[in-house]
């Protein structure tokens, strides 16, 4: 009876260190979702468009997926991607890849019939993005191109929120209007 | 020790388990700070309680995708929505439901007690399940899958008491909740009335005339009850996503279209964790097993039978390959309920077997009142 005692008392110990093992294993792994993944300026820059500029059911702003749920919690302004995708019909997922164009295009003409395509208002920018973006199928990073055409083309896109000069590579947030 | 201090005692004890939760989960302040988690779409419950809140109206579409409707069902936004109004602040209220989410493994610890009757072991399944990475990541987080997740063993629960109403009434609110929980509701249910149906049948073939009370073994209002808790969250969801979406054909879902899925590995089985899962299913051996087949066995075994196969559904698509990979990993949380259950039965049993374990629980309680 000891035997079976002593036996049982040290399952009950290898359950106990299995616990406590897989209980800082799924503290850590878990707590990583917590990351909101989005950088802080970008979060005041999502209150400075609520507070700012045109914002509702018929204002839609273009971001990469994380920019663009944090411009849906704050403003509840529909961006083109933002949400679980495979929430919305097969037909629907398409807008991922014309979001991804969007950013990591190097055409400011494609991005602003993409824009013009999916009733785009404003597009949100930011250094964030530049280095990692994600759009639902990859992380990408937005390459010089890519960015410096959102302001070199003044005939599809007018900025009107700025953090920063704009200068790949370097720290900042930029809001554009999309032109008609 | 009178009965009241000895509810309290039980009440400290099960406050006391749930504590690693909420403190796994009070780290959403340190590291989301003032702003919210993202990662799991969380955003877009926020955004359509914002809405409702601009507006004052149940909105019909949602900031995702240009302002279109999604096919998310309303309950969880709803509370979140709820939580908003009465703290002012939906980015709060998001962060106040992630820690409010500790209460998730309740259910679980009402299913081990429904079946061991013996409520510190069962505090057991609650432990097991804190320590599930599987578990966690979709039930520590501000989703309609921790709401749903926590519904689901209560559901188990209510039809393990043959609670019958309440459980139909529960598989509606889950299947209004979040549909992957409430699929896995009607699946395990409905494994229970098959195995159910088909081991009366054997049974009354086999013998039928020396055991009459053979005939018995479902009973009608549990027919009835466990048939009306399939039916009426299917017929629910459907009738929502014809609602919303303007199709019931669920497999026009980009989840079926695109085979949402990650084959489950390795990794994915050690991040169920290793007590819960040597454990579960040391536990699940040790209760389907030993003894006569009774409701309770079959029922336990439909719920892992069902999550096992879900986890690993790939093996369906010869059969169905327009249905089939689909969401194979995502199952595991629900692997890990179960198994949590189990992995209290397997603790209780092993110590019952060298131990008395009333004679423990007895020296203890006379030794705290003597304090």
């Amino acid at each position: 009876m000891m035997k079976t005692r002593s036996s049982v008392i040290l399952v009950v110990l290898v359950f106990l260190g299995f616990l406590f093992f897989d209980y800082g294993a799924a503290f850590n792994y878990t707590v990583r979702y917590y990351d909101p993944v989005v950088d802080h300026d970008e979060v005041l820059a999502a209150y400075w468009i609520r507070d700012n500029l045109p914002v509702g059911r018929d204002v839609v702003y273009a971001a990469d997926l994380f920019a663009s749920e944090l411009i849906m919690g704050v403003t509840a302004s529909p961006c083109v991607i933002g949400g679980d995708w495979s929430a919305v019909s097969a037909s629907e997922v398409g807008r991922f890849l014309d979001c991804q164009t969007i950013f990591t295009g190097s055409s400011a003409q494609v991005a602003h019939d993409l824009c013009r395509k999916w009733g785009v208002d404003y597009v949100f920018l930011s250094n964030r993005m530049v280095e990692l973006s994600f759009y639902g199928y990859a992380w990408l990073q937005i390459s010089k191109e890519g960015f410096d055409k959102f302001f070199d083309s003044p005939s599809h896109f007018s900025l009107v929120y700025s953090s920063a000069a704009p200068v790949y590579g370097e720290e900042g947030i930029w809001i554009l209007k999309v032109l008609s | 020790m009178d009965i009241k201090s000895s509810k309290l005692i039980k009440a400290l004890f099960l406050v006391l388990v749930l504590i690693p939760g909420v403190l796994l989960r009070l780290q959403v302040f340190n590291v989301a700070g003032y702003y919210t988690v993202v990662y799991g779409n969380t955003a877009t419950h926020i955004s359509w309680a914002t809405v409702f809140l601009n507006t004052g109206e149940f909105p019909l579409w949602e900031p995702s995708y240009g302002g279109k409707p999604s096919v998310y069902v309303p309950i969880y936004r709803l509370v979140l929505t709820a939580t908003a109004w009465l703290l002012g602040d939906v980015l709060l209220a998001s962060n106040v439901i992630t820690v409010a989410s500790a209460i998730a493994p309740i259910g679980l610890f009402l299913v081990a007690w429904g079946l061991t009757r013996s409520f510190y072991p069962s505090l057991i399944a609650v432990l097991v399940s804190e320590t599930s990475t599987q578990l966690l990541i979709y039930s520590a987080r501000p989703l309609p899958q921790f709401l749903g997740m926590t519904m689901l063993p209560i559901a188990v629960y209510l039809f393990l008491e043959k609670k019958y109403v309440a459980t139909v009434v529960t598989s509606f609110l889950i299947s209004m909740t979040h549909q992957e929980t409430a699929l896995v509701l009607v699946l395990v249910l409905s494994a229970y009335l098959v195995i159910t149906f088909v081991l009366s049948t054997v049974q009354r073939l086999m013998r039928p005339q020396k055991n009459p009370s053979t005939k018995t073994l479902m009973q009608r209002a549990e027919l009835v009850g466990g048939l009306a808790s399939v039916i009426l969250p299917v017929i629910s969801y459907l009738v929502w996503q014809s609602f919303i979406l303007g199709t019931s054909n669920i497999f026009e879902l980009a989840q079926f279209v695109f085979h949402e899925h990650s084959i489950v590995t390795w990794d994915h089985l050690i991040q169920v964790g290793v007590a819960c899962l040597i454990f579960g299913f040391l536990g699940a051996v040790i209760f389907l097993v030993r003894g006569g087949i009774n409701r309770n066995k079959i029922l336990m075994g439909s719920w892992l039978l069902v999550c096992v196969l879900a986890s690993k559904n790939e093996i369906f698509a010869p059969l169905a390959p327009q249905i089939f990979p689909v969401m194979c990993d995502r199952f595991l949380a629900y692997l890990a309920q179960v198994l949590s259950v189990f992995a209290a039965i397997a603790v209780l049993t092993m110590v019952e077997s060298s131990f008395d374990l009333s004679s423990i629980i007895g020296k203890v309680r006379r030794y705290s009142t003597n304090l």
